[in-house]
């Protein structure tokens, strides 16, 4: 049965034209699409195409090697020069912007910073200048201030102590010179303060008022009899150990007295 | 690799030979095969298929740098083919005649030809390709699996099965 079949397929076969072979490849070959054989008129014509080549690829090397601007009134050239020296710029920029606008900045980062250091020293010592001056009146105004208000507070204290211990002129004497010398000491302490400027003042300025406070009860009692230390019963606070106290807010008069007195308790509570 | 023939002077694959030389060898081994092919896909006339082969051949020669062969090279040409004949029925509707070659049995008509062409046509390109290479051009099943790029089983099966295809065909047309 597939033998019968395979005859009648043989059978219809189609017929290929003679010559169509023949016929296609000189169509292919015609249009390019692949070399036929060179034919000696062939090969002389790819000679003169290549000489023609070489002649014009010459033509337009030796135009464009050109150092002359392009002529004046044709803007296609114009523009191509202008072109041609904006390339050379761009590829100038791209080839040095890295590095020597990089090592400019860092120059100028660098004097920059000379300057900026130079310029924070003399911040400095202009207001170390500035504060040395103030710190000087403030101190002036604040003893002179101290003075005034202690003085007042020293006779209120002896008269308490005079008419509640009975003190004895002697006595009174001897408790005056104390108390005029823990106003000094005070002053001493605040001079101190101002003196040694508010960065490098000693921090434990409560400390030594109150230390002074204590020394001051420790030789008032050491000039009273037995009796009088009995009614006195503790403490008398006739010198407080509160910086405030020595010069207190309420007696600055004015809003520069009152920058003095807070810039005194600024100071020592640091 | 199948399609990478070297049995029969077939190029063996890209850059094996120059482009020229390999157009070449392809064109003569493979040029009466794809010719039949398109006369059978377009009917009757001779010269309507020498205009598609030459399009088909010189599209094949264009393109046969990208050609990987990854499949057989007729394979490839006959799908090359088939999209130029396409063309052809696009830009001609009027009716074509094919020559038959001389029919061994005198008592073979053309119009039994025309009803075996017919059925041939109604089997799949998968299946009809190997057996027109087989019953047309005389190709071995090695040969075969060479310009179709698969395997000899492959080749032996798909023959059986075309064989049974164009007897259900050719019983649909009597």
């Amino acid at each position: 049965m597939n033998e019968d079949f395979d005859k009648l397929i043989r059978n219809a076969k189609p017929a290929v034209p003679e010559g169509a072979r023949a016929r296609v490849l000189e169509h292919v070959e015609a249009h390019g699409a692949v070399a036929s054989a060179p034919a000696p008129w062939r090969v002389l014509l790819r000679a003169a195409a290549l000489v023609l080549l070489a002649v014009f690829a010459g033509v337009a090397a030796a135009l464009a090697g050109r150092p002359e601007p392009a002529p004046a009134g044709d803007p296609v050239a114009e523009l191509a020069a202008e072109v041609k020296a904006l390339d050379a710029q761009v590829a100038a920029l791209e080839r040095d912007s890295a590095a020597l606008q990089l090592a400019k900045l860092q120059a100028e980062v660098a004097a920059l910073e000379t300057r900026r250091q130079a310029f924070e020293q003399a911040v400095t010592g202009l207001v170390e200048a500035h504060e040395l001056c103030e710190r000087e009146e403030w101190r002036q105004r604040h003893i002179e201030h101290m003075r005034r208000h202690y003085a007042e507070e020293q006779e209120a204290t002896i008269e308490r102590l005079r008419s509640e211990l009975n003190l004895s002129a002697e006595q009174e004497k001897e408790v005056r010179a104390l108390l005029t010398e823990a106003g000094k000491q005070a002053e001493g302490l605040i001079g101190e303060v101002y003196t040694s400027g508010r960065r490098r003042h000693d921090p434990r300025m409560h400390d030594k008022f109150a230390q002074l406070a204590s020394e001051t009860e420790t030789q008032l009692n050491a000039l009273l009899n037995e009796q009088q230390r009995g009614r006195m019963a503790g403490p008398t606070g006739i010198v407080s150990s509160e910086p405030e106290d020595w010069a207190p807010r309420s007696d600055f008069r004015d809003a520069t007295d009152l920058d003095v007195w807070t810039n005194w308790i600024n100071v020592t509570r640091e | 690799m199948p399609g990478q023939g070297t049995n029969d002077n077939l190029p063996a694959g890209p850059g094996s030979t120059s482009q020229g030389d390999e157009f070449r060898v392809l064109f003569e081994r493979y040029h009466d095969a794809v010719f039949r092919q398109i006369a059978l896909m377009l009917g009757r006339d001779s010269a309507a298929a020498e205009d598609v082969a030459q399009e088909t051949w010189w599209r094949i020669a264009r393109n046969l740098k990208t050609f990987e062969w990854r499949s057989g090279f007729y394979a490839w040409a006959c799908s090359i083919a088939g999209n130029e004949v396409k063309r052809w029925w696009g830009r001609n509707r009027r009716p074509v005649s094919l020559e038959a070659e001389p029919s061994e049995d005198p008592r073979e008509g053309r119009e039994r030809d025309e009803l075996v062409r017919e059925a041939l046509r109604r089997i799949p390109e998968e299946f009809r390709q190997p057996l027109l290479l087989d019953l047309w051009e005389g190709m071995s099943i090695a040969e075969i699996s060479i310009a179709l790029g698969v395997p000899e089983g492959t080749v032996k099966s798909r023959l059986y099965r075309a064989r049974e295809k164009f007897r259900q065909a050719w019983q649909e047309l009597q």
